[in-house]
């Protein structure tokens, strides 16, 4: 009987969520929207017991939704990114499990990793405004599933559990 | 024992951080930046406003709590075994410590987690730890349940407390303004709404009152939500209804956004309203939500159908807004420091297909990783460090003065980007401060 490890090693998967992680930090998010499947979904819960439309997410992106987050952090200039969020995901203690469905033939598995994302906005004196120059940390639990798709991994739902998604959170806008 | 005294007053000149003539109105920037003025809010303006503790379904059974702030004093709102509602100080009534550390729960009581003493869940005491020998026998523990908020009252869901024993009561407080607040509630066919739990919190490093007038400005939207709209432009609404604007052209856009109007009323509430566009009806009539807006036509008429599709926000004075399907909780933390709690609700009775739309489209706009709220958050922190240049001692608020109108309830009624509610809410705050 396979193991999910058959299908996809832990290195492989380290590989693909730093991949991920280098997509996101050198902003190339355009190529970030291409890892997900059609039905992929982007999920930053506040309550994990709760359904998506039974309590307020933090971020809950379908594919039109992702491209409308890409669209504007790309495309357009607006406060809470002037100027821009720069990121520093360090990413550990990756396990590779059995996709939901629980059938590796047809080829899907879940990764799990911890996440620690540093983010900054302003790097000069002149950006030492209200609100600027903080460095911050964001601590949180990933879970990938992934299906493969004509050889290729991607992701059907990336869930990014933060630790602290009940507090409050002023700017959560430079994608994860 | 029981006494229940209100915090002094200082002799600080209120009255003249808000100048008002004919053509002019203007608030001092010390009205944002002093830390004397802020704890004299605390008195004048949260001690003696309705504010809004939370909704009926927040604490849908019995043993339920909700905990929540009048200004900066924590309060506990209860249900307890008959069904009611209590709204108390957060505070042991002994040594002071918070008796309840949660922001929701449910429970059977009350424990003071310093030396145990034990409340109900309608405030009483009913059990002192190591009570014999400590204090008298015959302790009066009526007289030492958990204070109560001296007034409260729930209107339609709603509900209010007020920590003056004489204020009027809220619809009388409400006055004009309680037409606008049904509307967000009669959009329900069941007439009420629902929280949806949790909430989108955020901070900022700025004054309460920004985000207050914040909520009801309909200037600053071409700026700072510029690249919403371009957005909007782009890809439409297919994820999320965000008031009246459709896929297109940019200036369309704009242009339809000066079509809506604001209001100012008496006790310091304030409206801003854009209304749909003429096919936007038409168009979810063509979508999945036809069966909604038939419910809406033929309970309210074409004309009123219309009106309770626009876009509305309402500011209660001074702290709570009405926004997008929202109840957005203002909180006090310090003078230049501030929380902002975006409670969701769904309108019971309508489809579970459309409240989902509804909480997209609420998704899509608010909470810390949305594509609207976060630029405003951005904003009022840009605000209190320009106002360190105290030199420049006032902050302009009369645009629009020469062209509203009031009409025989004394509403103030004005264009769409004017600051008619913005200035409504600083007379409020003048007649309170010191009154």
């Amino acid at each position: 009987m396979a193991r999910p490890e058959d299908i996809l090693s832990r290195p492989d998967a380290e590989d693909f969520l730093y991949e991920e992680a280098r997509l996101i930090d050198e902003g190339h998010f355009e190529e970030w929207l291409d890892i997900f499947t059609e039905d992929g979904i982007y999920w930053l819960p506040i309550n994990l017991d709760a359904a998506p439309n039974e309590h307020l997410s933090l971020i809950f992106d379908d594919k039109l939704r992702r491209k409308e987050r890409v669209y504007r952090l790309s495309q357009t200039k607006f406060p809470a990114q002037s100027p821009p969020s720069q990121t520093q995901h360090i990413i550990s203690n990756v396990q590779v499990w059995e996709g939901v469905t629980d059938d590796l033939a047809t080829g899907e598995v879940t990764i799990y990793s911890s996440q620690i994302i540093y983010e900054i906005r302003g790097v000069t004196a002149d950006d030492r405004q209200l609100g600027l120059g903080d460095q911050r940390t964001f601590a949180g639990r990933a879970e990938h599933r992934l299906r493969r798709e004509q050889g290729v991994w991607k992701i059907s739902l990336k869930r990014l559990v933060l630790l602290n998604r009940n507090l409050p959170i002023p700017n959560l806008t430079f994608l994860i | 024992m029981d006494s229940f005294t209100p915090i002094a007053k200082t002799t600080l000149d209120t009255q003249a951080l808000v100048f008002e003539d004919e053509s002019d109105f203007r608030v001092h920037g010390s009205v944002y930046t002093d830390d004397q003025i802020f704890n004299a809010e605390m008195r004048d303006i949260f001690g003696k406003c309705w504010i809004f503790i939370g909704h009926e379904s927040e604490v849908r059974n019995s043993g339920d709590f909700k905990t929540s702030f009048i200004g900066r004093r924590p309060v506990v709102m209860s249900r307890d075994e008959h069904g009611e509602i209590h709204v108390f100080f957060n505070r042991c009534r002994h040594r002071g410590s918070v008796v309840c550390r949660e922001e929701r729960g449910s429970v059977k009581r009350f424990q003071c987690q310093y030396h145990g003493w034990v409340y109900g869940l309608d405030g009483t005491l009913q059990g002192v730890a190591k009570h014999k020998g400590g204090y008298p026998d015959d302790l009066d523990k009526s007289r030492l349940g958990l204070m109560a908020v001296p007034r409260v009252e729930i209107y339609r869901g709603l509900v209010f407390a007020n920590m003056d024993a004489n204020a009027i009561t809220f619809t009388a407080y409400l006055g004009a303004a309680k037409p606008f607040l049904d509307i967000h509630l009669d959009r329900a066919p069941d007439g009420e709404v629902e929280v949806v739990h949790g909430a989108h919190r955020t901070e900022y490093r700025g004054n309460w009152k920004f985000q207050a007038e914040n909520s009801t400005d309909g200037y600053h939207g071409d700026t700072v939500h510029e690249s919403f709209f371009k957005l909007v432009a782009e890809f439409g609404n297919k994820s999320g209804q965000h008031g009246a604007y459709t896929q297109g052209d940019l200036d369309e856009i704009f242009a339809h956004r000066m079509t809506g109007r604001t209001l100012g009323f008496e006790n310091g509430h304030g409206i801003w309203e854009s209304p749909l566009s003429p096919d936007a009806a038409e168009n979810m009539r063509a979508g999945p939500f036809a069966d909604y807006v038939d419910w809406l036509e033929g309970k309210y008429g074409t004309q009123s159908m219309h009106e309770m599709l626009n876009a509305m926000n309402l500011l209660i004075f001074p702290s709570l807004a009405v926004l997008h399907g929202q109840f957005r909780v203002i909180r006090p933390i310090s003078v230049d420091r501030t929380e902002v709690a975006m409670h969701f609700f769904k309108l019971k009775g309508a489809s579970e297909a459309y409240n989902n739309f509804r909480l997209s489209g609420y998704q899509r706009f608010f909470g810390p990783a949305s594509f609207g709220s976060p630029d405003d958050v951005e904003i009022f922190a840009f605000n209190q460090t320009g106002l360190q240049a105290e030199e420049v001692e006032w902050l302009l608020l009369s645009r629009g003065m020469a062209r509203e109108t009031s009409d025989k309830l004394g509403v103030r009624v004005a264009e769409s980007t004017d600051e008619t509610p913005q200035r409504a809410f600083h007379r409020a705050w003048r007649a309170h401060m010191g009154a």
